[in-house]
């Protein structure tokens, strides 16, 4: 889908206003999820307010605040939204790098994560000469390792480099 | 003043002190300007290292480091359009379009300028006013805190953006989520989904950093993709590096009130310069004669925020040594120095510890000093050399340095998955114009006004009569009354003259 | 040397490379004689600076010198220290990582969490000894109408529910010490919670309350503005001698000190633990231990892992009864 809406890149009215009502629609169901998620919350009864009586208010503001906002559509697009998305590869390399980030650093340490995000995105970027790519992560790899490890004492969880040396 | 004289002579009489003061003011622009990496996350590492020092260099150091930090923040905000700390994220508002047109230089010098004018101003506020002042601030409770949160909220408004109705979303969003986390009434967790890292809440540094720095990565992926590696790159030119006297003239009465409000901010506990620095922005807009030209890249809208995040360091010291009460990271970090030092914060330091507490003031003017000089004439330098990587090197970088950012604040792998999702959500908001710094505001200010809402109400014995009774509430309450009238007016005005067009 | 926990069960097929790599590492059996052979982890529950950040930072100094090797102190706050405590119950038990934290704050957390707690302080853990402790007081402005705590009780009972104090939030162990303080005495006072020990030292000081039931050091430095009238211990604390016991006063004796503890995963080898109990023991009473931690404001106090137990129990019985009744449900 965001492939198809990078093709269509004239901004036609059209497109601005279902894009307004898709807003509208995603705050809608934001607002309905958090309401949801607000009336689960167990009222303790001993202050005047209670834990959830905010949350709710919040919640409900959302989902008014989004009818209102999908039947006033008929203004033209924003300036600053504009109407390319990022094509899949992008999200996909995010999230590549994202999991390693996350799941990895248990696993693998600090500085292999590094090494490997460094060169999913660089590849993602654009850089795409394997030896440029490979050389530029193991380097800043092995600087953000000095760094964050050794001069700023961050916490490794599987400091490899220190079992290997 | 003769304390202060007291302060000066225990700095200059210690070589080491002087030399961290002057390694916090470079460390600190130094963190502040990478992008992704923030002055807190550095603080918290460096942590340990001030355990062996004596206490006077070990705080020096790090108080220094977290002034030149909140000015460091807005190079990477000004370049790249991440905020390197919560406190400038209202200064890419303006910033990152001056870089667009060209003008990166004269921001940055603009933002050296008046984050060390504002420092200053606070600073000597805290020097002089700071025992008469905490004899005020400790008579406030929860009705004055409340009144004072919503006065804020409403000075901010105006800074919610092209759609009102976009804008009001994004803060109620922003407003449900601060108020993830245990009640702080009841003592319930509430909405955490069963997270045990959310019972504390989201934390705001993971939140930041998604919102705005991984949101900038796709959004510089994208325009890598769609234009190729050529016009991404803004060269700043000659001309938009210089800051001519008349121009800078201009920018004082800007400073100066921004200033001021940014020390009123700081002597408060618990409210911080990421508020400041909207209620500045937002109060300069709206006197500004031609306010509908902020956001697009005018000097004002840099010299506001960051004379106001720079105005809170200072007196933000008065509710941290009378109260005990931190008013960021870096505060309370600051505290664990102190009383691993066996020196107690309260306000009887100020008899017990004159040398260190007046010390600690001097080598905050010192450190004031030295981060301006660094960042007028080295950011620029900095700016330039920048220019000659393209982003397809350098948001990559980013990434990491923000991941490492994230991870080290509280060793949490779980903050980093909030970082990455709000990377997305953050991406998803700006591709349909609904505003960040709204959706911040209302995070920073929902949590604590709800608490001081109940915490009024449970002291009260008359139901909502306890902000009636509280003179600072009342005055509060008019000055919001006041604005919004003021600002009703204008926007009607303002109607009108678009109707006769 | 892989973590066997459903962690990598679950993300086992996103990185099943990544685990084969780590397995082909040399597994670096623990080989108890040379213990220690490498740094030390100590995880706190709590960010840096706070009363449980100092004490296992005071012991990591003595220990790394004991021992020969670096003990690095890793904060990981949130969920009143739980997500540490789960850290450290899941770690491997070979004495490489340590948690350091107030038991009472611990065992409160856990009961209040009930069957969704993620740890069991009881077989989660191995006690290696505590190494301080953090009181629980009365306290009120300097300007207060009560002298004593007697004073203030009396009031209390002739005006039932007319007094109100502030705490640092219902689950926080000092507070629910408060609680027991006035169910066991019979009297009504309104509570106010705020978040944290240092707000709600705040609202005392802005006279919104009459009176808190906090940690006992959150009053040094504010001599001027707080009276602490009673401290909930059987003895005195010794950095605010004048400060009279509950049973000074002659209330019940109700002691709520929270004890600072030394746990390390249940499954660590016997000779470890001897290790470092020894280790420990010698720390918590050496001089400089107690020079560092009267001058940071705080009490060492050495008890031996046979004595922490016992008074695990004590707080654990305790506490059930309190927090049934403050979280009902």
């Amino acid at each position: 889908m965001w492939g198809r809406l990078n093709q269509i890149k004239r901004t036609d009215k059209k497109i601005a206003m279902t894009r307004q009502m898709m807003s509208a629609v995603v705050s809608f169901l934001v607002g309905s999820f958090f309401l949801l998620v607000a009336f689960g919350v167990e009222d303790t009864g001993d202050d005047p307010v209670g834990p959830g009586i905010v949350a709710i208010a919040f919640a409900t503001a959302i989902m008014l605040l989004s009818i209102v906002l999908g039947t006033s559509s008929r203004r033209q697009s924003e300036n600053g939204s504009s109407a390319t998305f990022a094509p899949v590869s992008v999200f996909l390399a995010y999230a590549a790098a994202g999991l390693i980030c996350t799941f990895g650093i248990r696993v693998l340490g600090y500085t292999p994560v590094i090494f490997l995000a460094l060169a999913i995105l660089l590849w993602s970027f654009g850089t795409r000469r394997m030896t440029l790519l490979a050389a530029i992560s193991a380097l800043a790899s092995a600087g953000y390792y000095i760094f964050f490890i050794r001069m700023l004492g961050l916490h490794d969880p599987r400091d490899l480099l220190a079992m290997v040396l | 003043m003769s304390e202060i004289i007291l302060g000066f002579s225990t700095v200059f009489s210690e070589p080491l002190t002087l030399g961290l003061i002057l390694a916090g003011a470079l460390c600190g622009v130094l963190v502040g300007a990478l992008p992704g990496l923030t002055a807190a996350a550095a603080i918290a590492l460096l942590f340990p290292l001030t355990f062996h020092l004596e206490p006077l260099p070990a705080l020096a150091l790090l108080y220094v480091l977290g002034k030149a930090g909140r000015y460091g923040g807005s190079i990477s905000a000004i370049l790249f359009n991440t905020p390197g700390t919560a406190a400038s994220a209202a200064t890419m508002l303006d910033g990152y379009p001056m870089t667009r047109k060209g003008q990166a230089g004269k921001a940055l010098k603009v933002s050296a300028v008046a984050s060390a004018f504002g420092d200053f101003l606070g600073e000597l506020l805290l020097i002089f006013g700071a025992v008469k002042i905490a004899v005020f601030t400790k008579t406030l409770g929860p009705p004055e805190y409340f009144a004072i949160m919503m006065m804020a909220f409403v000075v901010i408004g105006s800074v919610v953006g092209e759609s009102v109705v976009k804008g009001l979303i994004a803060t109620a969003t922003g407003g449900f989520l601060a108020l993830v986390g245990t009640d702080p009434i009841s003592g319930y967790s509430r909405m955490t989904l069963g997270f045990p890292q959310l019972e504390d809440g989201f934390t705001l540094v993971p939140l930041l950093i998604g919102l705005f720095v991984f949101a900038e990565v796709l959004v510089q992926a994208e325009m890598v993709h769609s234009k190729g590696d050529e016009d991404v790159n803004f060269r700043s030119s000659r001309e938009g590096s210089r800051l001519p006297m008349p121009e800078f003239l201009r920018l004082v009465p800007t400073m100066f009130r921004s200033s001021v409000i940014g020390s009123l901010i700081g002597m408060l506990p618990g409210l911080g310069s990421s508020v400041a620095c909207f209620v500045a922005y937002g109060e300069e807009r709206r006197r500004s004669k031609r306010s509908g030209e902020w956001g697009t890249g005018v000097p004002e809208g840099v010299a506001a925020p960051e004379a106001a995040n720079n105005a809170v360091s200072g007196p933000s010291m008065i509710p941290l040594l009378t109260l005990g009460i931190p008013g960021s990271t870096i505060a309370a970090i600051l505290i664990g120095v102190f009383t691993i030092h066996g020196i107690q914060v309260g306000p009887m330091i100020f008899d017990r510890e004159p040398a260190l507490v007046f010390g600690l003031f001097s080598a905050g003017l010192i450190g004031i000093l030295a981060y301006g000089l660094i960042g007028y004439f080295g950011a620029p330098l900095v700016g330039r050399m920048i220019a000659y990587l393209p982003p397809r090197i350098i948001y990559p970088f980013v990434f990491v340095t923000a991941f490492s950012a994230v991870y080290s604040g509280n060793n949490s792998v779980f903050d980093i998955g909030v970082a990455l999702i709000f990377g997305v959500i953050g991406y998803a908001m700006r591709k349909s114009g609904f505003p960040i710094a709204a959706f911040i505001i209302g995070f920073v200010l929902a949590r604590g006004a709800e608490e001081a809402f109940r915490q009024s109400l449970l002291l009260s014995d008359n139901g909502f009569g306890i902000f009636l009774e509280r003179p600072v509430a009342i005055a509060c309450f008019a000055i919001a009354a006041l604005v919004s009238v003021l600002r009703g007016a204008q926007s009607l005005r303002r109607t009108k003259s678009h109707a006769k067009t | 040397m892989i973590p066997d926990r459903p962690y990598s069960q679950i993300k086992s097929t996103l990185l099943g490379a990544a685990i084969a790599f780590a397995a082909s590492l040399p597994m670096a059996a623990p080989a108890l004689s040379d213990y220690p052979e490498k740094p030390i982890t100590i995880l706190v529950g709590f960010a840096p600076g706070g009363g449980n950040d100092i004490y296992a930072r005071l012991i990591a100094d003595g220990l790394r010198e004991d021992l020969g090797q670096p003990v690095v102190v890793v904060n990981k706050p949130g969920a009143a220290g739980s997500i540490a405590a789960k850290d450290a119950a899941e770690a491997d038990g070979d004495g490489y990582t340590l948690l350091v934290t107030n038991a009472g704050t611990m065992i409160s957390k856990e009961i209040i969490d009930g069957d969704k707690s993620k740890i069991d302080s009881e077989k989660d853990f191995i006690v290696l000894g505590s190494i301080g402790r953090l009181e629980t007081a009365v306290m009120v402005p300097t300007d207060s109408q009560f002298e004593t705590v007697g004073e203030l009780i009396d009031y209390a009972k002739s005006n039932p529910g007319s007094l109100k104090w502030a705490h640092a939030g219902r689950g926080s162990f000092q507070t629910l010490g408060g609680f027991t303080l006035l169910e066991t005495i019979g009297v009504s006072a309104k509570d106010i919670p705020f978040k944290g020990g240092a707000l709600a030292r705040g609202a005392l000081i802005a006279r919104e309350v009459d009176f808190t039931v906090a940690g006992l050091q959150s009053a040094s430095g504010y001599e001027g503005e707080i009276k602490p009238l009673a401290v909930m211990n059987n003895e005195r604390d010794p950095n605010f001698e004048y400060v009279q016991t509950l049973s000074d006063a002659g209330l019940p004796d109700i002691d709520w000190s929270g004890p600072i503890m030394v746990f390390a995963p249940d499954d660590i080898p016997a000779e470890i633990v001897d290790a470092l109990t020894t280790s420990i023991e010698k720390v918590a009473l050496s001089e400089s231990y107690e020079e560092a931690t009267t001058a940071a404001g705080l009490s060492p106090r050495y008890m031996s892992p046979v004595a922490s137990e016992n008074r695990m129990h004590v707080l654990r019985a305790n506490l059930v009864g309190v927090i049934a009744q403050i979280f009902k449900k």
